[in-house]
């Protein structure tokens, strides 16, 4: 059980994007792509999500081959947060949660589950307002409650619900999920996204921050020019001449004494 | 809150085609059609003359209130209006070019009343899948662009239309400058039931498309994130929004602004939602078209005014005013 990209290869035009890839997340884990600008991280994650076909190469869910998955079993099965644009409305933030709300059951079904995810993510009080009169942050927090919802864990809604009867492992694919997010929102987002793998879900996202992948991703695979440069946990990837070859900057990695986590400096 | 207001808008259907029906160059009395046995006259006028025009001024007003909203959701733009992209001009150029040739084209006389309404429709769709097309080429249409867009179309159209007046022989000439004024009032039982038949054809499935417009809103990737058929719904606007403009502007000619202001008022009082934005469109759209006929029958009768004047006059401001509001600041 995971999503997986065995050996994926992808071209945009004559353009090489992605060489080779491999990778596989897991339910109850976090994965976090790592990479500078322009190293293929969103078109790894737009190939994971289905959004882009590869070049050649598989992406499997769950043992299934994405191609062969209609477009509402996948809705029902991952989520995604991707680099969103405006919206030329003003909808109501209830109105955008909604959105995610795949797993059918009309507005019974969803009014719980929509509180619990709004109260998880800290936006219970944003609910009411109108979405374009929110921060960035504000949004992306409004934008990563409804990717929660879409693939609501196990447990958390009624017992009558077809989705708890037939559990399976559900994914979240995330494209830099805390843009815009101050350091306090940064965190707590990452603490629910860490808190829901407990319930059969997998993470995947694409993080710029070292440190916030450190801290909280299980696996790491560090992309550079659209190739695998190194995957695994982040104290097998961290190194400092790789990262430092890499993002082209001088890199300090250690251990720190209190954290008890690897931490990573420029200098 | 929101299904008061809608049952408030079904109301004003009712009053405003009521209105229709009784009030004109002769007014009507119900009392009197109901129990007067001399009535015949007044009966002929509600049923021949009044009955098929309301009908058709209340329809054509839903049709283009609903394709209006209904392309602003496509087009993620609240400016995308039938008659300012141009889908009404490909519509019309498709009408006048049955007028013009028609004579020439030996169409079987059962299907000579769908030849109109099919011709605007199919000119109606070229329009809308043209701009499709040049949105998904050279990325999301802005504000200004797709009115850039419709100004071309609408020039391109006009070129279109000259050439077919000036091919035109006398008997097709005049036919078709009565058709170009645009009025309710060459509305009969006959010319009405095909155009009805595609308005309802298009303005159904929109009804079942509300909540994948809603996501839409999202973005492309997003919808299809979301489970939705992004293609399909793409297609199912297009056409069925082609087809209700289409059938509108066949019989009516083009009526300008419904498709812009009516979805925008739903909008500051419903919300954005296309759940209510939909069928209060088409309830209002209903509405403001009969009584914008209404009062392009009553303001110099017994003379009457091309209803075009009116929702032009009502709307040109509104549009302005919603050009001052989107300004980016």
């Amino acid at each position: 059980m995971s999503i997986c990209a065995k050996h994926v290869s992808l071209s945009l035009g004559r353009r090489r994007v992605l060489s080779k890839v491999s990778i596989e997340v897991a339910p109850g884990s976090i994965t976090a792509i790592l990479g500078p600008n322009g190293a293929g991280k969103s078109s790894l994650l737009r190939v994971l999500n289905g959004e882009l076909a590869p070049s050649s190469g598989q992406v499997l869910l769950d043992g299934v081959v994405l191609s062969a998955l209609s477009t509402s079993e996948l809705a029902r099965r991952r989520s995604v947060i991707a680099q969103s644009g405006l919206m030329a409305f003003d909808f109501l933030v209830e109105e955008i949660l909604s959105m995610g709300w795949v797993q059918g059951g009309g507005r019974e079904a969803l009014a719980r589950p929509l509180n619990e995810a709004a109260a998880q993510c800290g936006i219970s009080h944003l609910v009411g307002r109108k979405f374009r009169s929110l921060s960035g942050g504000e949004r992306q927090r409004v934008h990563f409650a409804r990717a929660l919802l879409q693939v609501w864990p196990l447990g958390a809604c009624s017992d009558s619900h077809r989705y708890c009867e037939s559990p399976e492992p559900r994914y979240m694919l995330l494209d830099e999920p805390t843009s815009g997010m101050d350091l306090a929102h940064e965190l707590s987002t990452l603490r629910v996204a860490r808190r829901i793998t407990e319930q059969k879900l997998g993470i995947l996202m694409v993080l710029h921050n070292l440190n916030l992948a450190a801290q909280f991703a299980d696996h790491v695979l560090l992309l550079s020019q659209g190739e695998m440069i190194a995957a695994g946990t982040p104290e097998s990837v961290f190194k400092e001449d790789t990262l430092s070859r890499i993002y082209q900057v001088p890199i300090l990695v250690e251990r720190h004494a209190r954290l008890g986590r690897l931490v990573v400096h420029t200098h | 809150m929101r299904w008061i207001i809608c049952m408030l808008f079904s109301c004003s259907v009712l009053c405003a085609g009521v209105a229709g029906l009784l009030v004109g160059a002769v007014d009507l009395s119900l009392a009197s059609i109901l129990t007067k046995a001399d009535a015949d006259l007044e009966r002929m006028i509600l049923t021949e003359i009044r009955g098929p025009r309301v009908l058709l001024a209340g329809c054509t007003g839903a049709a283009l209130a609903v394709a209006g909203a209904a392309l602003q959701g496509l087009f993620r733009n609240p400016l995308a209006e039938p008659s300012l992209i141009g889908v009404s001009s490909g519509a019309a150029l498709g009408a006048i070019a049955i007028i013009v040739l028609g004579p020439s084209l030996a169409i079987p006389a059962i299907l000579e009343p769908y030849a109109l309404p099919l011709a605007a429709v199919a000119g109606a769709s070229l329009v809308t899948l043209f701009l499709y097309g040049f949105s998904v080429r050279y990325g999301q249409f802005g504000i200004v662009t797709i009115l850039l867009v419709g100004i071309a179309i609408n020039a391109l159209a006009a070129v279109g239309i000259g050439i077919f007046q000036y091919v035109s022989d006398d008997a097709s000439l005049r036919t078709l400058t009565f058709w170009m004024m645009g009025s309710f009032g060459r509305a009969t039982w006959q010319t009405l039931l095909p155009a009805l038949m595609l308005m309802t054809a298009g303005i159904v499935p929109i009804f079942y498309l509300v909540r994948s417009l809603d996501v839409l809103q999202l973005g492309e990737a997003e919808a299809f994130h979301l489970g939705i058929d992004v293609n399909r719904v793409k297609r199912s606007v297009i056409l069925c929004s082609a087809a209700t403009v289409g059938a509108g502007v066949a019989l009516t000619g083009i009526v300008g602004f419904i498709g812009l202001v009516v979805p925008h008022l739903v909008r500051l009082l419903l919300g954005a939602s296309h759940v209510y934005v939909i069928p209060a469109s088409a309830l209002l759209g209903a509405t403001l078209t009969m009584l914008a006929d209404l009062l392009a029958r009553v303001l110099f009768a017994p003379a009457e005014l091309p209803v075009s004047l009116i929702t032009s006059a009502l709307g040109a401001p509104f549009f302005l005013w919603l050009i001052a509001r989107a300004r980016p600041r």
